[in-house]
């Protein structure tokens, strides 16, 4: 029975220190007891909104008068608040929080935090397929390789020895934390978004700026164009019908946020002409049909491209040419 | 002795006539050279003045810049890249731009509208081209992506050949600086460079460094001003924008997700996505604040004005689409925009329309690649739907 008592002891003692290390180290307000001021977020942006907390529980603190202050400015509508609200200053500006707590007994307490925000941009670069006159961003697709960029602003833009620890998921990118990585790349995972994670710390372990963001993950799609000898590709898309003007029209399929090295090498690249499978002269994305029939006809243009070995991804369009 | 007569009369006839023949061949008075001989017939005196007009040889197309319309299409030809240039503030102004795909250079007088050609040197699949202001120089890209080669070619006042160079280097995008000079990015595997290239030295230098390649970068008016970067934006990826001054990037309070921006010396346009749809603001430079545009405006279809430092002249159009992906949509040209032309003052954020395009011309314009001239006279725009040169004058009965 001792024994079976000991044993629980020792279960419970250590089970809150498991249960906590389940949360968010990123955010570990609510488990931490310190007595102090309390930050969410805990490492706020240039601009942010961010909630302050006084975090004193002690027995001697209950019914204290609670002063707050912003840069030596006192803050008259948070008169007793434990909890407020303020504005974080601009890129590398510092903030000073201050609280006065008075006791009963007119002892005071002074608790004070400094805030310095700075911006953590993350700078996502998919290395998927856009056309040359795309002027906007790729996105990643399942299976694509993508690369991110950390920029901490201000003093440590171009700082060497900051420490990176990045996440894909619940994933950490090579195995752990890394001094001056301020680029990874990674595959993307399965699913319609993923969370990717960066802390930046100095070499010494303090962190001064984390963040979190969602990135999507898409199907490739298919896009055509027409294509003219003379003045390349057009910049305007074919939007489901093509009118066949002349005796021939050259047109190209551009497959938005295909993997690179497919698009590069695809397994599978076809088009077919009213369901016939068609072959191609030297790019594989680009055919030219030619008129063969009477006037006032109307024909299927379709186009696949695939890989079956790797990336596993692909996509397929088609549009109607009117003759 | 009838048969007698009869043959007397006719000889005697015969010679008669022989001899009016002889007499009018050797000796009657020569036409003069104003008379036409075959409607002479010395019948009396012609008193008709006959006046053979010079047919008219027209060796130089002619562009209608006349006439009081303030909107005009200039060219029907496919344009990659303009230019205004003056060789003094008294000459008229002449519009030079670049054909698609043959790199060949025109001219359009803006006074009489007389077009000519330049250079008729072929740079094959010319896709992109900038023309230095004082007009010496020309930038052109020919063919795209990985295969693309860039030439600068010195314009000739004296034939109608470029002297060709090439820059061979992996450029993303350039631009032709106020002081004759072309500005351009170069992507490497870590990052964006920027440089500034001397065409009269055949020489480069870099101006700075970008930490990322899939960059946008807003040029200033010349090398030293300041340039504004940012990511190429995506409705689905954030972007963050940041100034570059002295070399040095700088990061703005401006971020969100599908984030374009144009800038002038004192203020910021730029757009981003909100919870539902796009908003256009303003930063303003020396307060260092964000306000709400009046507005939404692509910050692509702005440039700066010449004269007022804090002004921009955008295309724009109040019922436009500003859905999540109408921006991408535009990109991939899926879709297209019905512009108007609008300033906008990026100190207070206050929009003036100046004119309603499709009301003045019947046409639906997609505008694009904007430049202003000498003092800000004359706007000239590109329309994305079929690549053509227009013009915006400010003052048409001047």
């Amino acid at each position: 029975m001792r024994i079976l008592t000991i044993a629980l002891v020792l279960c419970f003692g250590f089970s809150a220190h498991f249960a906590t290390a389940q949360f968010d180290q990123f955010t570990s307000s609510f488990t931490n007891t310190e007595v102090g001021i309390h930050l969410m977020p805990p490492l706020p942006q240039p601009g942010q909104s961010v909630t302050a907390t006084l975090s004193d529980y002690r027995s001697g603190s209950v019914g204290s008068s609670i002063e707050w202050s912003l840069n030596g400015e006192v803050l008259e509508t948070s008169q007793n608040q434990r909890e407020i609200t303020f504005t974080a200053g601009a890129d590398g500006q510092s903030q000073l929080l201050e609280v006065l707590a008075t006791n009963n007994t007119g002892a005071t307490e002074l608790f004070q935090k400094v805030i310095t925000p700075h911006y953590l941009d993350i700078i996502i670069e998919p290395q998927t397929r856009v056309p040359d006159f795309y002027h906007g961003r790729s996105l990643p697709s399942i299976g694509s390789l993508v690369n991110a960029t950390a920029l901490v602003s201000g003093e440590y833009l171009n700082a060497p020895d900051l420490v990176y620890t990045w996440r894909v998921g619940q994933e950490v990118i090579e195995g752990g934390p890394v001094s001056g990585r301020n680029k990874v790349t990674f595959t993307t995972p399965r699913g319609k978004n993923f969370t990717l994670s960066l802390q930046v710390a100095k070499r010494d372990g303090t962190i001064i700026a984390n963040r979190s963001l969602a990135v999507p993950s898409v199907a490739p799609e298919l896009v055509f164009y027409e294509v003219n000898t003379l003045h390349g590709m057009s910049k305007v898309a074919i939007n489901n019908s093509l009118a066949l003007i002349g005796n021939s029209v050259a047109v190209r399929a551009e497959p938005y946020y295909l993997d690179s090295r497919i698009y590069n090498n695809p397994m599978v690249a076809q088009w077919k002409v009213a369901g016939v499978t068609t072959e191609t002269a030297n790019n594989p994305y680009e055919a030219t049909i030619e008129r063969t029939g009477a006037s006032g006809s109307r024909t299927s243009l379709q186009f696949h491209v695939r890989d079956t070995k790797q990336v596993l991804q692909g996509a397929q369009g088609t549009i109607q040419v009117s003759f | 002795m009838n048969r007698t007569l009869f043959i007397i009369i006719g000889a005697v006839l015969i010679v008669v006539l022989v001899a009016v023949w002889v007499y009018v061949l050797f000796f009657s008075n020569s036409p003069t050279s104003n008379t036409p001989e075959f409607a002479d017939l010395d019948m009396g005196v012609n008193t008709d003045t006959v006046v053979i007009p010079e047919p008219t040889i027209t060796t130089e197309p002619t562009v209608d810049v006349t006439g009081p319309e303030q909107i005009r299409q200039l060219t029907t030809k496919k344009v990659v890249g303009y230019q205004e240039v003056r060789f003094s503030t008294t000459s008229a102004p002449l519009a030079y731009y670049v054909e698609s795909g043959t790199g060949h250079l025109y001219s359009i007088d803006l006074r009489s509208g007389a077009e000519k050609k330049i250079s008729g040197t072929t740079i094959p699949n010319t896709r992109h081209a900038a023309i230095t202001p004082n007009g010496a120089y020309v930038m052109l890209q020919s063919g795209s992506g990985r295969s693309a080669e860039f030439i600068v070619g010195q314009i000739s006042t004296t034939s109608p050949s470029l002297t060709t160079g090439t820059i061979a280097e992996d450029i993303s995008d350039f631009t032709a600086a106020a002081d004759n000079t072309f500005l351009y990015a170069v992507q490497t595997n870590s990052g964006t460079i920027a440089k500034r290239y001397y065409p009269i030295s055949d020489t480069s230098e870099t101006l700075f460094t970008v930490p990322f390649r899939e960059a946008i970068i807003d040029w200033g008016l010349a090398a030293t001003d300041t340039h504004y970067v940012y990511p190429k934006a995506n409705s689905q990826l954030e972007g963050y924008l940041y100034a570059v001054e002295n070399g040095e990037l700088r990061r703005l309070p401006a971020s969100g997700y599908g984030l374009t921006a144009k800038g002038t010396d004192t203020g910021v346009l730029f757009t981003t996505l909100t919870s539902t749809n796009y908003q256009s603001y303003i930063h303003n430079v020396p307060s260092s604040t964000v306000s709400t545009a009046a507005l939404f405006i692509l910050p692509e279809k702005c440039v700066s004005s010449v004269q007022l430092t804090d002004l921009l002249i955008c295309g724009g159009n109040l019922l436009s689409d500003t859905s999540r992906q109408s921006l991408d949509q535009w990109y991939k040209g899926v879709t297209t925009y019905e512009d108007g032309l609008w300033e906008i003052d990026t100190i207070t954020g206050t929009a003036s329309y100046l004119m309603d395009i499709t009301s003045a011309t019947g046409r639906n314009v997609d505008i694009h690649s904007l430049l202003t001239g000498y003092e800000d006279r004359y706007l000239y725009f590109i329309n994305k739907a079929d690549s053509s040169l227009w013009l915006f004058d400010r003052n048409p009965t001047n």
